[in-house]
């Protein structure tokens, strides 16, 4: 389904509404936010946003890490087809091959730990280095913006794997916003219905339209990206908000800071303010907080509202 | 593997027609996209073979092409699954080839096929994981072995049976992947006893009887439908919020792609509201009051599925074996069932809602009853390929093979080919001392996970107790986690339990961690939150899974921290009150549902609140045991 089809999540009319797109849309203009968890139950379109949005930003569907990933195919090895021909052909992973680009990983809960730790290492590293079967590579750079969606009523994540990702979003559909996504689907499944019978699907036909409007407005963001002002006062801000919300880790403040700084940029605004900072605390935040790292579900709410407005007055 | 049908003698007949409810639903299955799986529940082995016969025929009318059955069981790994490199003899010697059970092969996305999974309860965990992805979804990526493929999986079917009874006992999300949800009852939905006498009196039949052949009817519409799409009205999609079982946004698009697959069955030029509560009947959705049963619309052909099909061609209702001398058991003269319908009757929906389509909503999770009961496979004589690699040995066999290493260590081909130029003609040469295996980080299959509340066994013989289950994990080489609760040497963060975990109890940490003298607080919540946590990822999650864990809780339920102040580190609530009890029981509900934990209480049998180790019992399922005192 095109992007601009694909309904935003979240209660209509709250700060929700339109989370995951906005938390995607922000990683692409700022790569250094790093990632995004997409946490929320089943059928609720985590798979179908993340591939759409790829589609529309790089013209293919994501490199995705499947759970039924081997180590060769994560880190790399030797291409077995061409060593039964005698020929000595190096295959890359798939953390190499999303290098500038997205690596998706679905149900990243349930990931072997083996792989987990691979993920890991380079991530926070930013190298790879290919050291089995037979082959030894010097170390490669590579970087990725890290998208992983779960269902938390399968178990939570390690904190370590947790921290890797700048952004999350939790994913709730309402009872109102359910019909709305309904159509949109049914929608979407007469036009393709249409194009096999060789008419035009216009539904799916105006959808790319827009995302190819979409698509060049965040190129434009990110274009913009590094004029956006962010004062001295906002980034203190980001340091009150991380010790009132008690997160440990330095990431935090600095996530904050990059992914409001990218929000101003998303608005074509100049300078980012604390009205910025108040929408991303939740994006940025909540799974930082203490609470996510001993439980599986974590969710942000009214108090820890209040307690932004506390600290952010002026917003 | 495919099914066949055993004879007639044994299988329950049911009619092969549009009209039978079963049967309107697998050929709305096979025609619409999104309603590619199916879930049966309280169905028996030989009719679920019957009807995965069934809609393997109804697959090849829609598809064009012969569709293969692949059954699904308790012993598969992810290699049968997802697919491994086999060595298999071709017709010029051996030859490596790709095998996948459950995966259409290179050029094959767009080949059908039916994966039949007869006990949806009782799958191997690879088999469930597979499942979780696989199931209803578009697209598929594999990236195994150095395989690197999106496969398109829209094409495969899936048809699974799970008792109403075990429902609570698989996985939510799994559950949930399954999009239309049918019932064994379905298939016997005429008056069974009146079915059974017409048999009496009948010979035996000489030859069995095909009683999934398709008819011309049935084929006609079929196809029809294919190119066949209708308007959908807005009320359709209100209706459906209507439904209380409704509650997610998957099970509402499964409702209405039913609705709009049974509009095209019947070449309805708009799907209604009266189309998603004929869809919702056949499913045993409780219909609300709103449900437009007995309206009649000029637009919609007004068959419910009870009544026989409107058509030009009256006979249509017997299937294509009607010459046979012997007619069908319950296939009757149109005009008969007319005027003695079923007993369904117009006014009424024609089946039971006493049980709904989504029995898992209704049923408490818990554990299954024979969680000790061990797989076909035994533990120890599992060769499981499951630990991470650590090295590669020379190997004796084929089973987990290193592919790689062995091509590599068979590097001297042009020599080889030298040597012996006829023999080898150009192919590949292994020899036995070439085959390498890969060398494993030992995994181990059971876990034992304690939970011990020191603050609750003074003077009391805690150490005896304990005894016999740390002898089950030295003997069964589990894995171990140490869950200390209430330590005094933990006092910097005494509101926390704290977790400690070891390969085997020979980890000296482990054994020293064991003895503990009494602090202040009780964070029996927090301390049972993190047993739940280890023990469903070591269940659960990545392919280095245990099979079984046993939960050993020593406390007597006093706990005095609230689990948020233990996720705090600090005091959230004063006073605590009971909170600190209920969160640990509430916890303790959250383990009873694992699968293949076996818990045990051990009360030291203090003299105040004696009721609370019992509550925590009852709350685990747990067995029970006293400690002595010293």
């Amino acid at each position: 389904m095109p992007y601009s089809r694909v309904i935003g999540n979240g209660k209509a009319g709250t700060r929700e509404e339109g989370q995951i797109k906005l938390a995607l849309e922000l990683a692409y203009i700022d790569p250094h936010i790093r990632g995004v968890l997409l946490s929320g139950h089943r059928g609720t379109g985590k798979s179908t946003v993340v591939r759409a949005f790829a589609r529309m930003m790089y013209n293919e569907l994501p490199i995705t890490l499947p759970i039924n990933a081997t180590e060769d195919r994560v880190v790399g090895g030797l291409d077995i087809d061409q060593l039964m021909q005698n020929t000595l052909d190096k295959q890359k992973g798939l953390l190499q091959l999303a290098d500038n680009k997205l690596l998706y990983v679905d149900e990243i809960n349930l990931l072997d730990d083996h792989i987990v730790n691979i993920i890991l290492d380079v991530t926070s590293t930013g190298i790879l280095d290919i050291q089995r079967e037979h082959m030894n590579e010097p170390p490669v750079k590579v970087s990725f913006v890290l998208i992983g969606t779960m269902n938390p009523e399968e178990g939570g994540l390690r904190p370590q794997l947790l921290d890797r990702f700048g952004l999350m979003a939790d994913i709730d559909t309402d009872d109102a916003q359910r019909s709305e996504v309904l159509w949109a689907v049914l929608q979407h499944d007469t036009a393709l219905f249409e194009q096999e019978q060789g008419d035009k699907g216009i539904f799916i036909e105006e959808g790319y339209r827009q995302d190819r409007q979409k698509r060049k407005s965040l190129m434009q963001a990110q274009d913009r990206l590094h004029k956006v002002k962010v004062s001295k006062e906002i980034v203190q801000d980001c340091v009150t908000l991380t010790k009132a919300f008690d997160i440990e880790g330095y990431r935090g403040d600095y996530i904050l800071a990059l992914a409001a700084r990218a929000l101003a940029a998303h608005d074509g605004v100049r300078e980012v303010t604390q009205t910025h900072l108040k929408q991303m605390a939740p994006l940025a935040l909540v799974h930082r907080m203490i609470q996510a790292a001993h439980s599986d579900r974590f969710k942000w709410t009214k108090e820890h509202d209040n307690e932004v407005e506390k600290c952010l007055p002026d917003a | 593997m495919t099914t066949k049908l055993k004879s007639a003698s044994l299988m329950p007949e049911f009619i092969v027609d549009l009209s039978n409810p079963l049967v309107r639903s697998l050929a709305c299955a096979a025609i619409q996209q999104g309603l590619h799986s199916i879930l049966i529940h309280d169905i028996e082995p030989a009719p679920l073979h019957a009807v995965a016969e069934l809609l393997a025929k109804m697959l090849k009318i829609v598809t064009g092409r012969e569709v293969p059955c692949v059954t699904l069981g308790s012993i598969e790994n992810e290699d049968d699954l997802w697919g491994n490199l086999i060595l298999r003899r071709g017709s010029d010697g051996w030859e490596f080839g790709w095998h996948s059970k459950l995966l259409p092969g290179e050029g094959e996305d767009s080949h059908p096929r039916l994966v039949l999974i007869p006990d949806l309860a009782n799958i191997s965990l690879a088999a469930a994981r597979a499942c979780v992805v696989l199931v209803d979804s578009e697209l598929t990526d594999l990236q195994r072995y150095g395989r690197s493929r999106c496969i398109r999986t829209g094409n495969i079917w899936w048809l699974a049976a799970c008792a109403t009874n075990k429902t609570n006992t698989v996985s939510p999300h799994l559950l949930d992947r399954f999009s239309m949800r049918l019932h064994g009852r379905m298939i016997t939905a005429q008056d069974r006893s009146q079915e059974i006498l017409a048999r009496f009196s009948r010979p035996f039949p000489a030859i069995p009887v095909d009683q999934t052949g398709l008819s011309a009817d049935i084929s006609k519409t079929l196809s029809r439908a294919t190119q066949y799409w209708p308007e959908i009205e807005q009320e359709a999609l209100s209706q459906i919020s209507e439904y209380e079982d409704v509650s997610s946004t998957r099970r509402g698009l499964a409702l209405i792609r039913f609705a709009i697959a049974a509009a095209r069955l019947d070449r309805a030029r708009h799907v209604s509201a009266k189309h998603v509560d004929i869809a919702a009947d056949i499913i045993h959705l409780k219909l609300p009051a709103s449900a437009m049963w007995d309206t009649k619309t000029d637009d919609v052909d007004e068959r419910k599925p009870s009544e026989p099909p409107v058509s030009d061609n009256t006979s249509n209702i017997q299937d294509s074996n009607a010459s046979n001398p012997i007619p069908d058991s319950g296939v009757t003269d149109p005009a008969e069932r007319q005027a003695s319908p079923p007993s369904s009757t117009t006014e009424s929906p024609p089946f039971s809602q006493s049980v709904g389509s989504y029995p898992e909503d209704d049923k408490p999770k818990r554990r299954e009853i024979d969680s000790l009961r061990l797989p076909i496979r035994r533990y120890r004589a599992n060769k499981a390929n499951r630990g991470p690699i650590i090295g590669t040995e020379h190997a004796t066999n084929l089973h987990d093979p290193a592919w790689v290493p062995t091509i590599v260590e068979a590097k001297f081909q042009y020599i080889k080919r030298l040597k012996k130029p006829h023999e080898t003609k150009g192919r590949l040469v292994i020899s036995r001392s070439n085959l390498r295996t890969y060398r494993r980080f030992p995994v181990p299959e059971q876990m034992l996970v304690l939970v011990l509340d020191y603050t609750s066994v003074r003077k009391r013989d805690w150490q005896s107790a304990l005894l016999p289950h740390l002898r089950w994990a030295y003997v069964e080489r589990a894995g171990m986690c140490l869950i200390r609760v209430g330590a005094a040497d933990d006092a910097s963060e005494e509101l926390r339990a704290k977790r400690i975990l070891g390969r085997s109890l020979l980890v000296p940490r482990i054994s020293a961690a064991l003895e503990a003298e009494a602090g202040r607080a009780t964070p029996l919540a927090h301390g049972l939150d993190l047993a739940l946590h280890t023990l469903r990822h070591s269940l659960q999650h990545g392919r280095s899974a245990a099979g079984h864990a046993r939960l050993v809780v020593m406390t007597d339920g006093r706990g005095n921290v609230p689990l948020k102040s233990s996720q705090l580190n600090r005091m959230v609530q004063w006073p605590v009150n009971r909170s600190g009890i209920n969160d640990s029981l509430a916890t303790a509900r959250k383990i009873r549902a694992l699968n293949n934990v076996q818990a045990v209480l051990l009360n030291p049998n203090q003299r105040q609140y004696t009721e609370l180790p019992w509550e925590l019992k009852d709350a685990l399922n747990a067995i029970y045991q006293e400690m002595k005192e010293q």
